[in-house]
């Protein structure tokens, strides 16, 4: 069993990181930013994020880990975008973070891994006539990407105390997206198909701070900064774009009410707006909520996640909500976790309604 | 859990929910052919794939063709391949002459064949003015081919003549002349040897192609004769004897060269186009429809069913006169009995006595040379087959501004992926 969790987190590792949360929001902007949140963590709405040592949100968060940790979290997305017009069903399968942490020094653990900063993966057809040679030819246009930008990230943890903690850590932004450009035309056989396709690599630096306080027992406080200068954006080895990306400041409290009952609220802000030309880009303020109830080998977590999109056509910001639940269980005397969850999100904004159910499924061995 | 699947597109609602920049669509016609030219002789009558003949429309060409020599002595017991003893023909009897019509017009009425002897000394010089004489007076017999084709199983069981047809189409068929001792007239001192010519006519459109040895098959004379067989007359095949030469005499005009293209005719004509596809296009567009403008100088006159094929083909290496063509896939030829790969090859069919401009799809060939851009951007313009024809096609060519050959080319060009 031991053997087989280890392959099966290895072969995780070996998989490139996708998205986990394409969203049609993302299209027109940067794309859609990802969660850096372990699945005990989405399930509870993301609020245990800055608690825990196995999501990517803080890096203090990995004072808590006092062994040898790997973790990767799988999810398969069903969603449906309704434009007022067309309504489609879409599907997709991702493995968006790994993480491995561990005790180097009495006081010092160090950990790192991947995760999806950005989702960059769509697909969208545009039909169209066009007049060619005075003769009006029908067309589909199939515009897609298929890819993400993926945030390397190297961090440690110093555990001043059993109250205090502070993290840092430095970000890699790579990744890549394969880009499709294809015109159908209809009368395929006067008018040849034209299909374009690239690759566009991605590159970028990041830091972050964050600090873990126990003031008083039973509850924890979290602050954390996480800064990027830019996204540079390249075809065939030359830059096709470069743009700002957001400095992300947040906070959060976890409550243990009783060693059954663990409550969390967060909140961030990031400055999306520096991302790109104004009124296609929000700066967002986005909250969550969650708790974990029941023991600690099967806990029932629930949550919930508001906020806004960053990216969007209309004058506003595109908002979403999301209703999340999960459990999970230990086996190997603790030294693996299963974890499993589901959440419902909903994204509105720009006469574009986006919904669908996100399943998760997260693998923690502790060797 | 390991795989990644994916079903991810949607309708698009653009520009709101569309990735920035739209795919462009640029048509335009481009006058980039240069150093065109027209070379002669591809094709001499002589090595060509048919023999046309033709009695309408003031032209006048008529077969002419040797068959080989043959012997007159047979095994005595040709089942028996250790006995090598040969008997000699008592009496030549008769022969059957075989022949294939590749095209002929279906609306040609009483379509007969008139089949006469030549002298041996027909070549490649033979003109129809020296020939005018066994044309005359050397009349063997005449088969109407029409008559024959209707009878059952298209044979006349009276004269020995047969018809066939060798595809659903009917269009291609074998003629069978049969010939007495007399017609055939078998003459020892000349081993054999024979020539005929012939002559078509019809209440209209006189006009078919005898194939030739270079086209497959070519006319064949079979040879029967009487053995003596132990003192028993036996009656028998003696020999078949294939064609040596075959060509045709006429009056029909050769082309000429000139200041224009000439593809086609008998000695065959080509002409060569030379492209300067530009480089923004040929390697960072896609072209998605590529048409070649040609205008015929005057229209082609012949048979109305004769119309002129030509075909457009890609040369692998530019060397003028001689480019090689690029031979089809596991072949050594470039052209196949279909339509070929249209990326190498592209047909265009002109029709008798109009002046409409040729229109050709390139499209293949054009992003043929986007995909290998280190290959020659020329094309050979010949007929189909090569010296088919006596119909010969004169094209305006670059020397002629007003109606130079033009690219009428559509293309998607490079798309900007836009943000980030």
């Amino acid at each position: 069993m031991r053997r087989a969790t280890i392959w099966s987190v290895l072969m995780l590792a070996g998989l490139h990181p996708l998205a986990a949360q394409d969203s049609q929001f993302g299209i027109r902007g940067l794309g859609a930013p990802g969660t850096f949140a372990s699945v005990r963590a989405w399930t509870t709405g993301g609020a245990f994020a800055p608690f825990d040592g196995m999501s990517a949100l803080t890096d203090a968060a990995l004072s808590d880990v006092t062994r040898l940790t790997a973790s990767a979290t799988g999810a398969s997305v069903y969603r449906t975008v309704d434009d007022g017009t067309n309504s489609s069903a879409l599907r997709s399968s991702r493995f968006p973070m790994m993480q491995v942490a561990g005790q180097v020094l009495d006081k010092l653990v160090v950990g790192g891994g991947f995760s999806t900063y950005l989702y960059r993966s769509y697909s969208v057809q545009v039909p169209g006539t066009i007049s060619i040679r005075g003769v009006p030819e029908t067309y589909l246009d199939e515009l897609g990407s298929d890819g993400a930008v993926t945030d390397l990230r190297v961090a440690a943890a110093w555990k001043f105390s059993s109250r205090l903690s502070i993290g840092g850590g430095l970000h890699i932004l790579t990744g890549s997206s394969n880009l499709t450009a294809t015109r159908l035309f209809t009368d395929s056989a006067v008018y040849k198909n034209a299909t374009q396709t690239d690759q566009e690599s991605y590159g970028g630096f990041g830091v972050s701070l964050s600090v873990l306080a126990t003031p008083v027992s039973g509850l924890r406080v979290s602050g954390f900064l996480q800064s990027y200068n830019h996204l540079r954006a390249e075809i065939s080895g030359f830059q096709s774009a470069e743009n700002e990306l957001p400095t992300a400041l947040g906070g959060g409290v976890q409550w243990t009410v009783t060693p059954e009952v663990r409550l969390a609220g967060t909140v961030s802000h990031a400055n999306w707006s520096v991302s790109s030309a104004a009124g296609t880009a929000f700066n967002t303020t986005n909250w969550s909520v969650g708790g974990e109830f029941g023991r600690a080998a099967l806990p029932l977590r629930v949550g919930v996640r508001g906020g806004q999109m960053p990216f969007g056509p209309g004058p506003t910001a595109p908002t979403q909500l999301g209703i999340s639940a999960g459990t999970g269980f230990t086996f190997s005397q603790g030294r693996g976790i299963l974890d499993f969850g589901v959440e419902h999100v909903r994204r509105t904004g720009g006469g574009l309604t986006e919904s669908g159910w996100t399943l998760l499924a997260g693998l923690t061995v502790r060797p | 859990m390991l795989a990644c699947t994916e079903d991810a597109t949607a309708p698009g609602k653009c520009p709101a929910y569309c990735p920035g920049g739209q795919i462009q669509v640029v048509d335009t016609i481009l006058r980039i052919i240069s150093r065109d030219s027209s070379y002669l002789g591809y094709v001499v009558p002589e090595s060509a794939q048919v023999m046309p003949a033709v009695n309408a429309f003031g032209i006048d060409a008529r077969p002419i063709f040797s068959m080989g020599p043959v012997g007159n002595r047979v095994l005595l017991n040709p089942s028996n391949t250790s006995d090598t003893t040969t008997v000699g023909a008592a009496s030549v009897d008769s022969a059957t002459l075989i022949f294939k019509i590749d095209r002929r017009d279906t609306l040609a009425s009483n379509l007969r064949i008139s089949l006469y002897r030549m002298p041996l000394t027909i070549d490649r010089n033979s003109t129809l003015a020296g020939l005018a004489g066994p044309f005359t007076d050397s009349l063997i017999r005449t088969m109407n081919v029409d008559s024959v084709f209707k009878l059952p199983g298209g044979v006349d069981s009276t004269a020995g003549d047969s018809v066939a047809a060798i595809d659903s189409l009917r269009i291609q068929i074998f003629v069978k002349i049969k010939l007495d001792s007399a017609q055939a007239r078998y003459l020892a001192a000349d081993s054999g040897r024979s020539a005929f010519g012939i002559r078509v006519t019809a209440d209209s459109l006189a006009s078919v192609t005898i194939e030739t040895l270079n086209g497959g098959r070519g006319p064949t004379l079979t040879w029967f004769a009487t053995f003596d067989s132990a003192g028993t007359p036996s009656h028998r095949l003696m020999a078949i004897s294939n064609t040596t030469f075959s060509s045709f005499v006429g009056n029909a005009a050769s082309p000429t060269l000139d200041s224009n293209l000439v593809v086609g005719g008998l000695p065959s004509a080509r002409s060569i186009l030379r492209f300067s596809i530009p480089r923004g296009i040929r390697d960072s567009a896609q072209v998605v429809r590529a048409t070649l403008y040609l205008v015929p100088v005057a229209a082609p006159q012949g048979i109305p069913s004769d119309s002129v094929v030509i075909a457009f083909e890609r040369v692998s290496t530019d060397i003028g006169a001689k480019s090689p063509c690029v031979p089809v896939s596991g072949l050594t030829t470039c052209f196949t009995s279909g339509p070929g790969d249209s990326a190498f090859v592209v047909p265009a069919t002109v029709s008798m006595g109009k002046t409409d401009t040729i229109a050709t799809d390139i499209t293949d060939i054009v992003r043929g040379w986007a995909t290998d851009t280190i290959a020659p951007q020329t094309l050979m313009v010949s007929q189909i087959p090569d010296g088919g024809n006596l119909v010969f096609l004169r094209l305006y060519s670059t020397r002629s501004p007003a109606f130079r050959p033009a690219l009428h080319i559509t293309y998607v060009p490079r798309y900007s992926f836009g943000n980030p």
